[in-house]
């Protein structure tokens, strides 16, 4: 019986509920809501005691990138490509100031910006609707 | 045209700012003890401080002759110099004169008498000194003066016959005080409650000395400095809060229940946003300033360091400055400048938050709007979310918890955000339809079995270990110590090395290059006569352990430590104890509090043997107040300079009476410490010195030859170690070995000293 105290029973237990709301749903979008916010409450728990001393701090940080990601998604693509094209122009200013480090990190930008805006247009018109 | 003149003026000052601060300056005896003392009595000074341009001068002899009989007193160096006048007032100022017997040395009793008759005085005795027949007072002495003047003698009864005096002399007030007072805490607290009274009570001239001692003793003198005082202010502190509070309050008591409602919040915030809004030019104002102010002072660092206009070099500088991890550094350093820097920067950034925060607010507000109106695809959106809910279940049910959370935990994040926008795009949380739930039942039940199986087959297990190389791949080389953290499935690769020097990691030596055979093992299985072996320290609390229960001669330290050790026989109750100490001056010594750090066993039977616990009683005994850079007076002569100061201050060990006790010298480096000494009444106790090295890390060393014997204190388990030389020593092999063994710390630390 000592596998039932098991944190990776307990959790897969948790996910198991939260699996079963989401496809075996009641129809009342509001309890819904709150069963699922019980679940992650629970899990965050579990995690920060079991998984990582940091976990609370790991989850803001994924908070915040699922944020960006979704905002990307989300917004014009033009923000996007003008975003791209502002880093790509400042790239060779910080290379001439003398600052590579920094300009390593405009170029890098540049780059997933740019990336991001091919993901954004591929996306679009599958998950969400034009 | 004319903004810019000014910003042209402001620029010298910068550089002075920036040049004035890293000057050191120095601090005589009797400025130290001015800052301390004015924290209590406001209004003191020394002759240096004194206001007044006229009160100050600088006279020949002849000067002086003429001068004295007034209200002057007169100290002269050099007959024919023109430097040496001390002290000159004006009659009718008020506040207490600072003044060192040290500096009355030269003078004859008329101009002593005519200085304290013209102005009251607080005299501090750190020499001996004679007052006529008045009094004569020292370091810790104080003798002659009339009992009715005794303030504090019965109160601060705790040392000798040090005592602080209140003596009027010529309708003036002189405050005599043994330098003893203003070193010890326990003895300056007294003079802290005098002066603070004295500094409420009736100003000087009056007759009412009596008065004040009673008013420092009982501390219901009056009522109006206590009681009233106190209602008055705690009345304030509530007005005060009612002030702030006040809407709240009313809500309040008006209907409790709107704190639950959502909406009482989102109005509080909207108050803030648009009071923030509406006044956030004044935070772009004094943020422009501080812009302006900043970048000459940032580019004359620039200039002062580097001769040159380096922008790496300023960012650099900035970040460490910014790094809160240096704060501590710089203050130890002295380093104000980059203290005051980094408030700057603390400053800058609360005013660039005032100025961003409304509009990063309505950025905020805005992107969560644009998210969660786009309209999802439902049919996509269902298969994203299933999909994702099941390949997270899977690797939970195959990988474990440990590994997964982070995933898992996006996973369900980013299902919550699909649930949300579905039901808000098609307003119903049924998202599947009957046959989509029973094929879903079924891929679940298929994905949970799946994966546990997996782990029942050990997959996730060997799934689990990290290999990992003894240092981390990053870095190109480490320097001793090195410490580094693992994971709880992180295995170390083989590491190979040829080291000249002894390895250890955590308390354990792996490695010694002239002896192969090494046993690491606990204090307690520690033998006399054994051949070869060191002792590691472990703080002072095992030590103690060790010495009250082995007593071994060969820790006991020929030179002065700042470790020693008490026999309990030696104290006695009510007597009274002192402890003096030499600390050498020949080099700059910084004001500092000086503690003892008393280790005793909690209980005698532990003594006897077994486990025995140690308590650790702080007693703060001396506010060394530095080794002083001589005045300009006291270069004059020689003899003034000394190289050793000795503080004999009270320590009361009524407490510890008939324990044996190690006693630790806190708050100043050892090599500081010339000498040690406890007193019981002027007879000097018997102490024996401990050897303390703390830096290299061992106490004690016996090498002779033979298997190396290693003795740790609380060593979780024993560690023999054989190694063949001439072959290459497998650092990362050991390390494993270690931590297969449960016997290495996390982090753990690899480190080597000269033995």
């Amino acid at each position: 019986m000592g596998f039932l105290l098991n944190p990776d029973f307990l959790v897969l237990l948790i996910m198991l509920v939260f699996a079963v709301s989401v496809f075996f749903g009641t129809g009342k979008p509001r309890r819904g809501r709150v069963v699922y916010l019980v679940l992650f409450g629970i899990y965050s728990l579990f995690a920060s005691k079991v998984a990582s001393a940091f976990y609370f701090v790991e989850l803001a940080l994924l908070v915040f990138i699922l944020w960006a990601l979704l905002l990307g998604l989300s917004v014009d693509r033009k923000y996007n490509y003008y975003a791209a094209l502002f880093f790509i122009l400042l790239t060779p200013v910080m290379i001439v100031l003398r600052l590579p480090h920094f300009a390593e990190i405009t170029a890098t930008l540049s780059y997933v910006l740019i990336v991001f805006s091919v993901v954004k247009d591929l996306v679009t018109g599958s998950l969400y609707e034009n | 045209m004319k903004i810019r003149s000014k910003f042209l003026h402001l620029f010298p000052v910068f550089l002075f700012l920036l040049f004035s601060v890293s000057t050191v300056s120095a601090e005589g005896k009797a400025d130290h003890y001015l800052g301390k003392l004015r924290r209590w009595l406001p209004g003191i000074y020394t002759v240096d401080t004194y206001s007044g341009d006229r009160s100050l001068a600088v006279l020949t002899e002849s000067d002086l002759k003429r001068i004295i009989g007034g209200a002057v007193g007169v100290a002269t160096e050099d007959e024919d110099s023109s430097v040496g006048s001390i002290f000159v007032n004006e009659k009718g100022k008020s506040g207490y004169l600072l003044v060192l017997t040290s500096q009355l040395q030269e003078f004859s009793l008329e101009e002593v008498e005519s200085i304290f008759s013209s102005q009251d005085v607080i005299l501090i005795c750190d020499s001996l000194f004679n007052f006529g027949d008045n009094f004569d007072c020292g370091y810790d002495s104080l003798t002659g003066a009339s009992s009715t003047d005794i303030v504090l003698s019965g109160d601060t009864g705790v040392f000798g016959n040090a005592k602080l005096v209140s003596v009027s002399f010529g309708g003036k007030r002189v405050i005599v005080i043994p330098e003893v007072n203003l070193v010890s805490p326990s003895l300056s607290q007294s003079v802290e409650r005098y002066l603070k009274v004295l500094h409420k009570g009736p100003q000087s001239g009056d007759d009412t000395s009596g008065g004040i001692v009673n008013a420092a003793l009982t501390g219901f003198g009056r009522l109006d400095e206590s009681l009233l005082a106190d209602l008055s202010g705690y009345a304030l502190l509530l007005f005060i809060i009612l002030l702030v509070f006040q809407r709240p309050f009313e809500s309040l008591v008006r209907d409790w229940r709107v704190f639950l409602k959502r909406e009482t919040y989102i109005r509080a915030a909207n108050v803030a946003k648009s009071f923030l809004t509406r006044y956030r030019w004044i935070s772009l104002y004094f943020l422009m300033i501080a812009l302006v102010f900043y970048i000459p002072l940032i580019f004359s660092i620039s200039f002062r360091d580097k001769g040159d206009l380096d922008i790496q070099y300023i960012i650099g500088y900035s970040l460490d400055t910014l790094s809160l991890g240096n704060f501590s550094l710089f203050i130890e350093e002295g380093s104000f400048f980059r203290v005051a820097l980094l408030l700057y920067y603390l400053v800058f950034a609360l005013l660039g938050t005032l100025v961003l925060l409304p509009d990063a607010l309505r950025f905020f507000e805005r992107s969560f709007k644009v998210v969660f109106s786009k309209r999802m695809n439902q049919r996509a959106a269902r298969y994203v979310l299933a999909g994702m809910l099941l390949v997270s279940i899977l690797l939970l049910a195959a990988l474990g918890f440990q590994t997964t959370y982070l995933l898992v935990a996006l996973s369900l994040l980013l299902c919550f955000y699909l649930i949300l926008s579905l039901q808000k795009s098609f307003g119903t949380a049924n998202l599947y339809t009957r046959k989509e739930r029973i094929f879903v039942g079924l891929v679940l039940t298929l994905f949970v079995s799946a994966g546990m199986l997996y782990r029942a087959l050990g997959g996730g297990s060997s799934t689990n270990v990290r290999l990992e190389g003894l240092v981390r791949n990053s870095k190109e080389f480490v320097v001793l110590p090195y410490s580094r953290e693992y994971g709880e499935y992180t295995e170390f690769r083989d590491f190979f090395l040829r080291p000249d020097y002894p390895v250890f990691v955590d308390d354990y030596l792996v490695f010694h290059p002239a002896y192969p055979r090494i046993a690491n093992l606990d204090i307690t299985e520690y033998e006399p006569g054994l051949g070869s072996f060191i002792i590691l320290d472990g703080g002072v609390r095992e030590l103690t352990k060790f010495v009250l229960t082995q007593r071994p001669g060969f820790l006991q330290a020929r030179e002065v430590t700042g470790l020693f050790m008490v026999s309990g026989a030696q104290i006695r109750p009510d007597l009274e104890y002192s402890l003096a100490l030499d600390i050498d001056c020949s080099s700059e010594v910084k004001k500092t509090t000086i503690s003892l750090n008393i280790y005793t066993s909690e209980d005698q039977v532990g003594v006897q043997g077994g486990d025995m616990s140690v308590k650790k009683e702080r007693m703060p005994v001396l506010e060394f107040p530095g080794c002083f850079v001589p005045q300009d007076s006291e270069k004059m002569n020689p003899e003034v300079i000394e190289t050793s100061d000795t503080y004999r201050v009270p320590v009361d060990l009524s407490d510890l009476v008939g324990k044996d006790m190690v006693v630790e010298i806190d708050g100043m480096d050892s090599s500081k410490i010339e000498g040690v000494r406890v007193y019981v009444g002027d007879q000097p106790l018997s102490v024996r010195f401990l050897v303390h090295n703390s830096k290299s890390g061992v106490l004690y060393r016996n090498l002779v030859g033979g298997t190396l014997r290693v003795y740790s204190f609380g060593l979780p388990e024993s560690l023999e170690v054989q190694n063949n030389f001439g072959e290459e020593f497998n650092l990362g092999g050991m390390v494993e070995a270690m931590r297969e063994g449960e016997i290495l710390d996390n982090p753990f630390t690899i480190w080597t000293t000269n033995l």
